[in-house]
């Protein structure tokens, strides 16, 4: 199971909130990567998210996308569940793992 | 019968006689405060003097036209003109900024007098001149500030290039739109790879979505609008960012007046300082936001960007590659707004990795 950022969503990610503009960090979790991250976790498999082919990302976009997951799953399971590709920006990864890792959101328990 | 009469009539008269003598006194006390701001108001500053048979405030340049190279003198002119525009008046006030003296000028400068020429929530006109040195008179006009003006078109451009011209919005919709298009001119000019600038996406959005977030309040009188330029070099990208909002400090005192104290902070520069090393988070008030300036540490030290710079409200901070570490500057004059300069490599882009 796959999220292709850049075909899935955009190729040109935009800010923390929706209510800030589109294709925002808070869009892409509720639109794409809960239901799909529901999907793994019921088929038992896990879910890879491509970070490959955008223009970049912004720090709140990705941040609000995976950081703000913990609000809604234990942060554990989240990193046992997703898999990362960022052959484009190699230090995106640890970024990304960071947020969901770091104890400055509320995670559920 | 009449003496009774008489005497009513004489008490009405004394008071209507006192009701007209403080009508008279409030309109000459009035008169007099208007004719002392009005002199206040014409006062010859520095920079500026009004010219009475043209009705306009002219507001001679300094001959180094820039905040970055220039904070003091810059900073002054342009405080001096705002502070004509925010002062009431009853009739449209016309603005003249003369550039003839001008031998050097940076983007930052003219990004700034566009924001006030179009960009305010002020009643008033502007008109300007050009510089006489040539290649400060070609930065002028390769600077795309002539698109939002009315000018005269049969000045010639003497060295046109292919600078990414102003762009300026305070629609956060547009902000990806703009670095989108930013990153593919460079990537088409240069024939650098789309993920070699991914990093440079993140900045420029970030420095755009914290202008429509974070710059601005009811206090300033300039529009919530972000401006950039990118100056396409042989060797080197630079790009040159500014709002007028409040400020980096006056954003992070707002809401952290108690860690400002409890870590010493006492000047401007301290603050910016600070936040770029990512001691404060955002005025939102989460530890988990706020990771948009400190980036710009990260990437100061990786060397992905050089020649960094910031002036927000009195201070400016410099990043020294020697050092690894940030210069500040305490400023005489005060900011309205934050500026940012840096420059990309282009031989580190083109780095097999």
């Amino acid at each position: 199971m796959e999220i292709i950022i850049c075909k899935d969503f955009t190729d040109a990610p935009g800010p923390r909130f929706k209510s800030q503009g589109d294709f925002s960090g808070e869009a892409f979790r509720e639109d794409f990567l809960i239901p799909k991250f529901k999907e793994a976790l019921e088929q038992k498999e896990k879910l890879v998210i491509n970070f490959d082919g955008t223009f970049g990302y912004p720090t709140s976009f990705l941040e609000e996308a995976f950081g703000g997951l913990k609000e809604k799953y234990d942060k554990e399971l989240i990193l046992k569940t997703l898999e990362f590709i960022s052959n484009d920006e190699i230090g995106l990864i640890g970024e990304v793992k960071g947020y969901i890792d770091s104890n400055e959101r509320k995670t559920k328990k | 019968m009449n003496r009774k009469r008489r005497n009513k009539k004489k008490i009405w008269l004394v008071s209507q006689n006192k009701k007209r003598l403080k009508h008279r006194t409030k309109q000459k006390i009035k008169h007099k405060n208007r004719k002392k701001k009005m002199q206040n108001f014409s006062k010859t500053t520095n920079y500026s003097y009004y010219d009475k048979k043209n009705q306009e405030f002219k507001f001679l340049a300094p001959e180094i036209f820039s905040i970055m190279d220039n904070p003091k003198e810059t900073i002054e002119y342009f405080n001096d003109v705002i502070k004509k525009i925010d002062e009431k008046f009853h009739h449209k006030l016309t603005i003249n900024f003369l550039l003839q003296k001008v031998n050097k000028i940076t983007i930052d400068a003219i990004m700034y007098m566009l924001a006030i020429t179009k960009n305010t929530k002020k009643n008033h006109n502007t008109r300007g001149s050009y510089p006489v040195d040539n290649e400060a008179k070609a930065l002028f006009m390769n600077s795309g500030f002539l698109k939002y003006v009315y000018s005269n078109k049969n000045i010639i451009n003497p060295s046109p290039n292919e600078d990414i011209q102003i762009r300026m919005s305070n629609d956060s919709n547009k902000n990806a739109i703009t670095c989108k298009e930013i990153n593919s001119i460079i990537i088409e000019k240069y024939g650098i790879a789309r993920r070699k600038l991914q990093f440079l996406y993140d900045i420029l959005y970030e420095m755009m979505i914290n202008t429509n977030e974070h710059a601005y309040s009811s206090e300033t009188f300039l529009l919530n609008n972000w401006y950039v330029y990118v100056a396409l070099e042989e060797q080197r990208v630079k790009f040159s960012f500014l709002d007028t909002g409040i400020g980096i400090p006056n954003t992070v005192n707002k809401n952290f007046f108690e860690k400002i104290n409890l870590l010493g902070l006492k000047t401007d520069a301290d603050l910016i300082l600070s936040a770029l090393n990512g001691k404060f988070k955002t005025s939102t008030m989460q530890e988990y936001r706020g990771k948009g300036l400190p980036k710009f540490t990260k990437y100061n030290k990786t060397k992905k960007i050089r020649n960094f710079k910031i002036v927000s409200g009195k201070g400016m901070v410099v990043f020294n590659e020697e050092k690894q570490d940030y210069l500040v500057y305490n400023l005489d004059k005060r900011l309205i707004g934050t500026v940012y300069y840096f420059e990309i490599e282009l031989s580190s882009l083109r780095e097999e990795n």
